[in-house]
């Protein structure tokens, strides 16, 4: 479980707690009526299906009990007995106790070093600062103060920067979910979690990894009767791991599964990525639910590309498959080549450079020019000409910067080579950022204005600047993703909901109780299907369902139950207000919830 | 240059404006949303870029695109732009190259606009027509 979600529980259990405490004082003065008696259960029940939801097993177990003791009063329709409120208060200490006091799973045994959140616009603004005094002392050229300045640039860095672990919870949950679906017995281990990576890398990673890990339970791990024959361990092993190669951060998703038989691909192990990652390739003979949805690996291999890094596959029949998404450090400070054409400085960060030559010679074939690498044809064209600049012609024996992203490449003809340097690269205002080809700018030592290059679009040639116009985002299990309507009064568990169906292609809305849910209704007709939880105020859950199954446009809409209640009575009453499916809310079964959302809205 | 304090908080004509020459003729933009005036320099071109755009300069470390101010007002006369006002207005900046800066002052009410770029047209000391620029509005137009 990934800390933001404790933090969300504890901020949830904090008021909630507090309630119960006030209502419990006023009963202990005699002050409570019925009113008080359902109030308090609704809190308590509302924090066992939270506290679950986070794997607070113990937190949910005293929310139980002190329903438990509760319940008769309720359905005497008494007050609170003044003789229960010590032990009710006792509870709420306990349930106090597991929230606050134990350490959040998976959280180092040290605790949590204490957090500053800071805007992202003030750190990068710092990061400005900095660039730019780094260009002052580079022009002024003395070196006292740069060893400051260096600690200064690392610093302001370092805020943009977050461990690999805030998104483990993620992980877990996915591999989890999997398994069980897929019957198959599966130890995640996490190497390096304490790798750093941009922040702005790390917010769109978990859709990544999700679906890496993912395709590796699906496609990679054999069920566990398979592995006993084949004398492996009957639990596969499946492992995330970070580790930080210069200016480079290697993340590897690695399992002992059945690996892919490079053979049978037609291709060598160099070209492996390559092929997996075309589209549409899939190892597996039937798609199942898991890995035929959502991204494929040529999504994984577009997402590292565009942002400077690059895909590789490792496989081998038997052992296993390991795939590794390299990617910069950080997106702020780029090391990059420098190169001139015309009236132009070019940067290309280091991770798209491939090789720089210069060519013999410039072979032709149908007016597209080429150049021989070691026998290979790779295309090659005048940057001036890509890039629609206006250029006098190439020096007689130009230099070729060959770049490299998603496989494919291409040779940049270009006056001549200034060499490397570290750089802060800023993105094109607008409106000039929807300008294909470039990542951004970089100001140089000397002041002037590097334009920084995108390989992953000058490699598509033309129809790189259309795709990147219309880039279909990362997660998409159709054209337009299906639109589901979370309703929940507890924000926990709300948000975990929403975490679980994003990850897995849904468009989520999100609603505080039943009336809230409707309006959403009324001015959202994209919602294909409810998943709505009963305990709410306002208008329960099966008030809700009834509600819509009554509206003439809305009787056909899917409406999914999800509560911690698992009764019979419960289960008749949702059937009888309309409801089309009924899931028991305990810890980690969201295997359950997605199957069914799946079930109902066809994936 | 220096800001001098805006009079009025009438975003119309009785504002103070930064009063600039592009071509034969003059305009005036709104003194709050002109951040600095800098030379123009020689600004890095940015091949791909629209035409209004004359490339990119660095200001105080940060790059800023500049766009000819000429292209979006159609003005008339031998233009040799050699300055760049940098404009903002809330979260998009840019700079405008201009042929001069003529001052900073206040602005003849004036009646006339032509709804476009200009919110107004006044008369200046010297009996020229001078064209009040909607700075918002222009900058969300560089496009």
């Amino acid at each position: 479980m990934s800390d933001d979600f404790i933090d969300i529980f504890r901020t949830e259990a904090a008021e909630r707690l507090d309630t119960i405490a006030g209502l419990l004082m006023l009963a202990e003065q005699g002050d409570s009526d019925a009113s008080s008696v359902h109030a308090l259960m609704r809190e308590a029940h509302t924090l066992k299906g939270a506290a679950g939801m986070v794997g607070l097993a113990d937190v949910a177990a005293h929310a139980h009990a002190f329903e438990d003791a509760l319940g008769p009063v309720r359905a005497l329709g008494d007050p609170v007995p003044v003789s229960l409120v010590p032990s009710l208060l006792e509870l709420v200490d306990r349930m106090r106790l597991g929230a606050f006091d134990a350490p959040a799973p998976e959280s180092p045994a040290a605790g949590p070093p204490p957090r500053v959140r800071v805007p992202a616009e003030k750190v990068d603004r710092l990061l400005d600062l900095v660039g730019e005094t780094i260009v002052h002392r580079r022009r002024t050229e003395e070196d006292e103060g740069d060893l400051l300045l260096d600690e200064l640039k690392d610093a302001a860095l370092r805020m943009r920067m977050q461990p690999l672990s805030s998104i483990a919870g993620p992980l877990r949950r996915a591999v989890r979910e999997a398994a069980s679906a897929l019957g198959k017995d599966v130890d995640l281990v996490l190497t390096g979690t304490e790798t750093e990576l941009d922040r702005a890398i790390l917010e769109e990673l978990p859709d990544v990894l999700v679906h890496l890990v993912r395709n590796a339970v699906d496609h990679g791990i054999e069920p566990p009767d398979e592995r006993v024959r084949n004398g492996k361990p009957r639990t596969g092993r499946l492992e995330v791991g970070a580790s930080q190669r210069g200016s480079l951060v290697d993340i590897t998703v690695a399992d002992d599964g059945r690996g892919v038989d490079a053979a049978l691909l037609g291709g060598d192990e160099h070209e492996l990525a390559e092929r997996l990652a075309e589209p549409g390739m899939s190892t597996a003979e039937q798609v199942s639910a898991f890995s035929g949805r959502g991204v494929g690996l040529d999504s994984v291999r577009q997402f590292a590309t565009s942002r400077g890094g690059s895909l590789a596959v490792r496989t081998a029949p038997g052992r296993g498959t390991e795939i590794i998404v390299t990617l910069p450090f950080t997106l702020a400070l780029a090391q990059v080549l420098l190169f001139e054409r015309g009236s132009n400085i070019f940067a290309l960060p280091l991770a798209s450079v491939d090789e720089v030559l210069r060519p013999e010679r410039i072979l032709s074939l149908a007016g597209r020019p080429s150049l021989d690498l070691r026998g290979e044809p790779v295309p090659a064209a005048d940057l001036a000409d890509v890039l629609g600049a206006d250029a006098p012609a190439l020096p007689g024996s130009p230099r070729a910067v060959v770049m490299c992203a998603g496989g494919r490449r291409l040779a940049a003809l270009c006056d001549r080579l200034l060499g490397e340097e570290e750089v802060v690269v800023n993105g094109l205002l607008p409106p000039l950022d929807r300008l294909p080809g470039y990542l951004g700018t970089a100001v140089l030592g000397d002041g002037r204005i590097a334009l920084v290059l995108d390989a992953a679009t000058l490699v598509q040639g033309d129809r790189g600047a259309r795709r990147r116009a219309t880039a279909p985002p990362l997660v998409t299990s159709a054209p337009e993703p299906s639109k589901v309507l979370v309703v929940e009064d507890s924000f926990t568990v709300r948000e975990l909901q929403r975490s679980i169906l994003e990850a897995s292609g849904y468009a989520v809305e999100t609603a505080e109780n039943g009336r809230h849910a409707l309006s959403l209704l009324d001015r959202d007709a994209g919602i294909s299907l409810v998943v709505s939880d009963i305990d709410m105020p306002e208008l329960d859950g099966f008030e809700l369902a009834a509600a819509i199954r009554a509206h003439p446009d809305r009787s056909a809409l899917p409406v999914v139950i999800v509560t911690s209640r698992d009764s019979d009575e419960d289960r008749r009453r949702g059937a009888e207000a309309g409801a089309d499916a009924y899931v028991v809310k305990s810890a980690f079964d969201q295997g359950t919830l997605l199957a069914t959302v799946e079930r109902l809205i066809g994936g | 240059m220096e800001r001098p304090g805006n009079g009025s908080d009438d975003p119309g004509v009785t504002g103070v404006y930064v009063h600039v020459c592009v071509g034969a003729e003059t305009y005036a933009l709104p003194v709050d949303d002109v951040e600095e005036i800098v030379p123009l320099g020689e600004p890095t071109p940015l091949p791909g870029a629209p035409r209004s755009l004359l490339g990119l300069v660095t200001v105080h470390g940060r790059v800023i695109s500049v766009f000819d101010l000429a292209a979006y007002l159609d003005a008339a006369g031998e233009r040799s732009p050699k300055r760049i006002a940098v404009v903002s207005h809330g979260a998009t900046r840019a700079g405008l190259a201009v042929d001069e800066v003529l001052g900073v002052g206040p602005l003849p009410a004036s009646a006339s606009s032509d709804g476009l770029l200009l919110t107004a047209a006044g008369i200046g000391e010297d009996g020229r027509l001078v064209g009040v620029i909607d700075s918002a509005r222009l900058l969300a137009s560089l496009a």
